[in-house]
C-alpha cells in the first residue's frame, strides 16, 4: 500500500510538472501515416456520427493509386495495378473491380477545400491495407506489407567530388548537400507543393505580435546512434552557428534574434552549448522558443532550414573545428535523416543505408549509392542502367528521348540568368541607357534558339514560382524604335561609324561574363553584343573565369554590364542582401549597386508582415520599381531536365530537390 | 660521381626556394580567394574578413610567404581550405591511385613501344613499319579526352567487358581482382597514348644507330643480325630513350586531369585541378612544389642514367 502511494505520488508530481508545458502544445489531431510515412493534406480528417472520414485523394495517392475525377457523374476512379475503385459522391456503394461494396457511410465533399472525404474503414478495404485507429492519440495508421516493393539500391551521380565533410551547418557545395541532405533533417521540409511542412518540428506558431516563435519538436525522434533528439540539440545547433568561432556560411540574417549580437560577439568558450539565451530557449525537452526584436516573415523559411546536430557529440568538438579534419562526425555523420552513412570513400563514392527508425517512416529502399561520375559518361551510365537518374543539358535530349527504360522530365526552377548594369559609375548610370539596352535584347531568340525552349520568360528577379511574382511591370519586349528614342533623349547621337557618340565619346560598354561552364550563357554574350550593335552601342566582350568575374563585379565594381546565374533557392520573394543597400557594399551581392529609399523600405515592410496578400502587394510594387529603374535584365528562368530509369517509382524531382521524398521512392523490377 | 651527386642535390635547395617563391606569388596574385567558394551568396562580410584575418590572409604577401615557408620546413603542410583535411593526408590519399594508374600505363607503354620501335626500324618501309608508324601517328594525334570516351563507349558500354569508371566497385568489400578489372581500361588507354611517342622515338633513334660505323663493322665481321641489333645497336639506341623516361618521371606523380576526371580515378591530377578551381592555396602550394621537386628529381635521375648507360659520359 505504501509502495502504491509512492508511485501514485510520483505520477501526480510528474503530471503536475508536465501540465503547464503540454498545455501550450497544440493537439495534433488525426495524424495519418501510410507505411510510417506521414500523409499531408489541406482538408482535415473529421468524425461525423462516430465515423472517421479522411481525405480521399491525399491518402489514395500516397498508397500509389492514380485518381480520376468525373465532374459530370460525380464519380471518382482510383486505379492501382489491377485494382480499380469507383466511388460516387453521396452514395455509400463503391465498386471495387466491378463488384459492389457497401461503405458504412457515403463520401462527401468538404466545402472549404473542395476535397472528397471517405469513411476510414473503406480505405483499408479498397486496396487490402491494414487500418488502425488509435482513439487515445487519434493517430490513423495504414500499413500495407505487400505494397510497394521494398529493398534494392538507388544509384545516384555526383558530377564533382563533394568536399567530404558532412556537417549540415558548414557544408556549402551542392554535392555535399545532396548526400548530406539524406542524412540530416531540419525543423521543416518541403512537400510536393513546395510548401514547408513539419519536419523535426511537429508544429510552430507565432505569438506576441509575431515576435515569439514557438517550435514544438516531434517526440520520439532519434539520431542514427539512438540518442534522442531534444530541444537541447536545436538550441545547440543554432548557438553553434552564432558562435564567434563559427567559420561557415550560415551565420546570416539572425540579427533580429534577441541576444544574438551579444552572444555572437561575447562568447569566450571554444565550445557551443545549450544554455538559454534571451532569444533562444526551451520550455521543456520538446519546445523551443525564438524571440525576435521585430516581426520577420521569412524567419522560418530562410533561417531555420538547417540540419540539427547531435549536441551530445558536437559539444566536445570546438566550434572552430566543425567541418575540418578534426570533426570526426563530419566524416561519419550522426543525423536524424532517412539514410545513414555506411561507407565513405572521398572522391569515389558514398554508400548510405536506410534508417529503419526514421521519424518519417523507414525508406522503401535499402541503400543509396552516390557515385562521383564524370558527366561526360552519363549517357552510357543511364543506358546500362547503372545510374537511376541524371540531370542533363538540352543537347543530350536526343540521347535520352529514345533510350529504352528511361524517360525524361522537365520542370521550372527558381534559378534565373540575368544581366546586371553598373549603376554606380559609367555610362549605365543613366537609366535611359539601361532601358534602351533592355528594349534592344531579343529575349525570344535567346530562349527559343540558344536555350532550345528549355527556359521560361521571367521579368523580375522574383521567381514566377513564388507567390510574390508580378508580371504587372515593364516587360521590355523588343522595340528598337523605343530603344533608339531613349538613347537619342539621353544625348547619344548616332555617329558615322554606326556607334553613338556624346561629347566626342563613343557609346562603348564592357560586358563581363563567365567564359566557361554554362555554354548557353557563354553564347548569350555575342547575341547581346549583336542586339546592341543594332541600336548603335558597341559592346566589348570580357569573358572571365568565375573567380575573376566575381572579384570584378562584387568587389571592384569594374564593369558596365555583367552576366550571372542566380538562385534565390526559396519560394519567398524577399530580395534582402541582393537588391538592397545591405548587398551594395564591397563584396556584397548587389553588384549593380542599385537600391532606392522606397525599394529598401518595401523590402523591410515585406519582411515584417506575414499577411500573404499584403506581401503580394508590397512585392508587386517593388518589382514595378525594379523593372522601371532597370538595374538588370532577366533573360529567362531555367528549366531542370532530368532523365530517370523507369524502374523508379514515386520519384518526384522538383524545385524542392531531386530526392526530397527519398524515403518514399521504391524500385519496381 | 659522388661529388657531382652531392653538388646536384645541394643545388636543388636554392632551386626549390626560388620555385616556391614564384609559385607562391603566382598563386596568391590570381584573382578571387578561397572564401568566395567556401561561403554562400549570403555570407556575412564581417565573418569573411575575420576569417581572412585569422588565417593570416590579410598580411602582406612576403610576410605570408615567410610564415608559410617556416611551417612547411617544419613539416607542417597546412590544411586544405576546401575540405578541411591536412594537405599531407590528401597527398597520401591521392598519390596511391595516381601511381597505380600512371605506373601501369608506363609499363604498358614501355613493353609495347620498344619492341614496336625495333620492329619498325629494322623493317624500315615494310608494311609492318607502316602499320606501326600509322598506329603511333593516330596515338599522338588522338586527343586523350576523345580516346578515353571512345574506349569507354566500346569496352564498357557496347561490349561491357570493363567497368566504366571508379577505382573499385562501390559498396563491395575490396578485392584485388576488382581493382585490376577497374584498372585495365584507363591504364591501357593512357599507356597507348604514351606508347605512340616512345615508339617513334625508339624507331628514329635505332635507325640513326643502325647507320653508324660500328654497326657496319659488326655486320662485316659476320655477327648474326639478331646480335647486331640487340647487343650493339639497341643498347646505344636506348640512351636517349632512357633520358626521355627520366624527364617523364614527374608525369607519373602528377597524373592526368582528363583521365582521372572521365574515369573517376581520384588522384593527383584531380586534386590539383580541384585546388586550382577553388583557389585552395595550401593544397595548390604543396602540390605545385611537389611537382616541381619531381621535375628536378627526374632531371637528376636522367643525368645519372645517362652516365650509367653511356660509359663515355663522366661527371666530375
Amino acid at each position: 500500500m505504501k509502495r502504491f502511494m509512492t508511485i501514485l505520488l510520483a505520477t501526480l508530481l510528474l503530471v503536475a510538472a508536465v501540465i503547464p508545458a503540454s498545455a501550450a502544445r497544440p493537439d495534433m489531431r488525426y495524424p495519418v501515416t501510410f507505411n510510417g510515412h506521414p500523409v499531408t493534406f489541406d482538408a482535415q480528417p473529421t468524425v461525423i456520427n462516430g465515423r472517421t472520414f479522411v481525405p480521399f485523394r491525399a491518402i489514395f495517392e500516397k498508397m500509389g493509386a492514380e485518381i480520376q475525377w468525373d465532374a459530370g457523374t460525380q464519380m471518382i476512379t482510383a486505379t492501382r495495378g489491377n485494382t480499380t475503385v469507383k466511388l460516387t459522391i453521396g452514395s455509400s456503394t463503391a465498386m471495387v473491380n466491378g463488384q459492389a461494396r457497401t461503405m458504412d457511410a457515403a463520401p462527401y465533399i468538404d466545402k472549404e477545400f473542395g476535397r472528397t472525404l471517405v469513411p476510414l474503414r473503406f480505405v483499408g478495404e479498397a486496396f487490402g491495407a491494414t487500418v488502425n485507429y488509435d482513439s487515445a492519440t487519434t493517430a490513423i495508421t495504414i500499413v500495407d506489407t505487400t505494397w510497394p516493393k521494398r529493398g534494392g539500391t538507388l544509384n545516384f551521380a555526383l558530377w564533382n567530388a563533394p568536399d567530404g565533410q558532412f556537417n549540415p551547418i558548414i557544408w556549402d557545395d551542392i554535392y555535399t548537400a545532396y548526400v548530406g541532405g539524406m542524412i540530416y533533417d531540419g525543423l521543416w521540409r518541403y512537400d510536393e507543393r513546395y510548401i514547408p511542412v513539419p519536419g523535426l518540428a511537429e508544429h510552430w506558431e507565432w505569438s506576441e505580435n509575431d515576435t515569439k516563435l514557438t517550435v514544438y519538436l516531434r517526440k520520439g525522434v532519434k539520431f542514427h546512434d539512438g540518442t534522442p533528439l531534444t530541444a537541447k540539440d536545436v538550441i545547440f545547433t543554432y548557438k553553434s552557428i552564432w558562435h564567434p568561432k563559427y567559420y561557415g556560411p550560415r551565420n546570416v540574417g539572425f540579427d533580429d534574434v534577441l541576444g544574438y549580437e551579444a552572444y555572437h560577439t561575447g562568447a569566450t568558450s571554444d565550445y557551443a552549448d545549450s544554455q538559454p539565451l534571451e532569444g533562444l530557449y526551451s520550455t521543456d525537452d520538446y519546445t523551443v522558443v525564438f524571440k525576435l526584436k521585430q516581426p520577420n516573415a521569412i524567419f522560418v523559411l530562410s533561417q531555420l532550414p538547417y540540419g540539427i546536430l547531435d549536441s551530445s557529440k558536437y559539444s566536445k568538438v570546438p566550434v572552430a573545428d566543425f567541418g575540418t579534419a578534426k570533426d570526426s562526425y563530419g566524416k561519419m555523420p550522426n543525423g536524424t535523416g532517412p539514410f545513414m552513412m555506411s561507407e565513405a570513400v572521398d572522391g569515389q563514392y558514398y554508400v548510405l543505408k536506410a534508417n529503419p527508425n526514421f521519424w518519417g517512416g523507414a525508406p522503401y529502399v535499402d541503400r543509396v549509392i552516390w557515385r562521383v561520375v564524370s558527366s561526360d559518361v552519363a549517357v552510357g551510365e543511364m543506358q546500362l542502367g547503372k545510374l537511376d537518374y541524371v540531370t542533363f543539358n538540352a543537347p543530350d535530349m536526343d540521347a535520352y528521348k529514345d533510350m529504352a527504360g528511361v524517360t525524361t522530365i522537365e520542370y521550372p526552377t527558381t534559378f534565373h540568368q540575368m544581366m546586371g548594369f553598373n549603376t554606380r559609375s559609367g555610362i549605365t548610370t543613366d537609366k535611359r541607357v539601361r532601358q534602351a539596352i533592355n528594349f534592344a535584347i531579343d529575349r525570344p531568340f535567346i530562349i527559343d534558339k540558344l536555350k532550345g525552349g528549355h527556359g521560361f520568360t521571367q521579368y523580375t528577379p522574383v521567381s514566377p514560382l513564388s507567390f510574390g511574382y508580378s508580371e504587372d511591370v515593364e516587360h521590355y519586349d523588343r522595340n528598337l524604335a523605343k530603344a533608339n528614342q531613349l538613347l537619342d533623349d539621353a544625348g547619344w547621337k548616332m555617329g558615322a561609324n554606326g556607334i553613338r557618340q556624346k561629347d566626342g565619346k563613343e557609346l562603348k560598354l564592357r560586358l563581363a561574363y563567365p567564359g566557361s561552364g554554362n555554354m548557353v550563357r557563354v553564347a548569350t554574350a555575342p547575341v547581346v553584343q549583336q542586339n546592341l550593335k543594332e541600336i548603335g552601342i558597341s559592346v566589348e566582350l570580357e569573358p572571365y573565369d568565375f573567380s575573376t568575374l566575381s572579384q570584378k563585379v562584387f568587389d571592384e565594381w569594374d564593369f558596365d554590364m555583367y552576366f550571372i546565374g542566380w538562385d534565390p533557392g526559396s519560394p519567398d520573394p524577399d530580395q534582402t542582401g541582393v537588391w538592397d543597400k545591405e548587398g551594395a557594399v564591397a563584396g556584397g551581392f548587389n553588384g549593380s549597386g542599385w537600391y532606392t529609399a522606397r525599394s529598401d523600405e518595401l523590402l523591410a515592410m515585406g519582411r515584417q508582415t506575414a499577411d500573404l496578400e499584403e506581401r503580394m502587394e508590397i512585392y508587386a510594387e517593388w518589382q514595378r520599381i525594379w523593372a522601371e529603374d532597370a538595374p538588370g535584365y532577366i533573360f529567362y528562368g531555367e528549366n531542370e531536365l532530368i532523365a530517370y530509369n523507369l524502374r523508379l517509382r514515386n520519384f518526384k524531382p522538383g524545385v524542392q530537390g531531386h530526392t526530397w521524398n527519398v524515403e518514399e521512392i521504391w524500385i519496381d523490377e | 660521381m659522388r661529388q657531382y651527386l652531392i653538388r646536384r642535390i645541394l643545388q636543388t635547395i636554392p632551386i626549390m626556394l626560388g620555385v616556391s617563391v614564384v609559385i607562391f606569388f603566382i598563386v596568391h596574385s590570381a584573382p578571387g580567394d578561397p572564401y568566395a567558394y567556401l561561403f554562400g551568396p549570403r555570407t556575412d562580410l564581417k565573418v569573411k574578413e575575420k576569417l581572412k584575418e585569422e588565417m593570416g590572409l590579410n598580411a602582406p604577401l612576403p610576410v605570408q610567404y615567410v610564415r608559410w615557408l617556416g611551417q612547411t620546413v617544419q613539416g607542417n603542410l597546412g590544411y586544405s581550405i576546401r575540405t578541411g583535411k591536412p594537405v599531407a593526408q590528401l597527398l597520401k590519399e591521392r598519390l596511391g591511385p595516381t601511381l597505380l594508374l600512371t605506373g601501369t600505363a608506363f609499363l604498358i607503354s614501355l613493353m609495347l613501344s620498344i619492341p614496336m620501335g625495333v620492329i619498325s626500324a629494322t623493317k624500315q618501309y615494310s608494311w609492318l613499319d607502316y602499320v606501326v608508324t600509322t598506329v603511333a601517328f593516330i596515338g599522338i594525334s588522338l586527343p586523350s579526352f576523345f580516346a578515353a570516351l571512345l574506349a569507354i563507349y566500346l569496352f564498357a558500354v557496347k561490349w561491357q567487358i570493363f567497368p566504366m569508371n571508379q577505382i573499385t566497385t562501390p559498396g563491395q568489400p575490396f578485392s584485388m581482382l576488382d581493382l585490376i578489372h577497374h584498372l585495365i581500361l584507363p591504364a591501357t588507354v593512357l599507356g597507348l597514348r604514351d606508347m605512340a611517342g616512345l615508339t617513334r622515338f625508339t624507331r628514329s633513334s635505332l635507325l640513326e644507330v643502325l647507320r653508324q660505323d660500328y654497326v657496319r663493322t659488326a655486320r662485316a665481321k659476320g655477327l648474326a643480325e639478331r646480335k647486331v641489333i640487340y647487343k650493339h645497336a639497341l643498347r646505344n639506341a636506348l640512351i636517349p630513350v632512357v633520358t626521355l623516361l627520366g624527364f617523364g618521371l614527374p608525369n607519373l606523380f602528377s597524373g592526368t586531369i582528363v583521365f582521372e576526371t572521365i574515369f573517376t580515378w581520384s588522384g593527383m591530377g584531380l586534386l590539383s585541378f580541384e585546388a586550382v578551381v577553388s583557389r585552395d592555396y595550401p593544397v595548390l602550394m604543396v602540390v605545385n612544389i611537389f611537382f616541381a621537386f619531381m621535375v628536378i628529381v627526374g632531371n637528376l635521375i636522367a643525368d645519372i642514367l645517362y652516365a650509367v648507360v653511356d660509359p663515355r659520359i663522366r661527371y666530375s
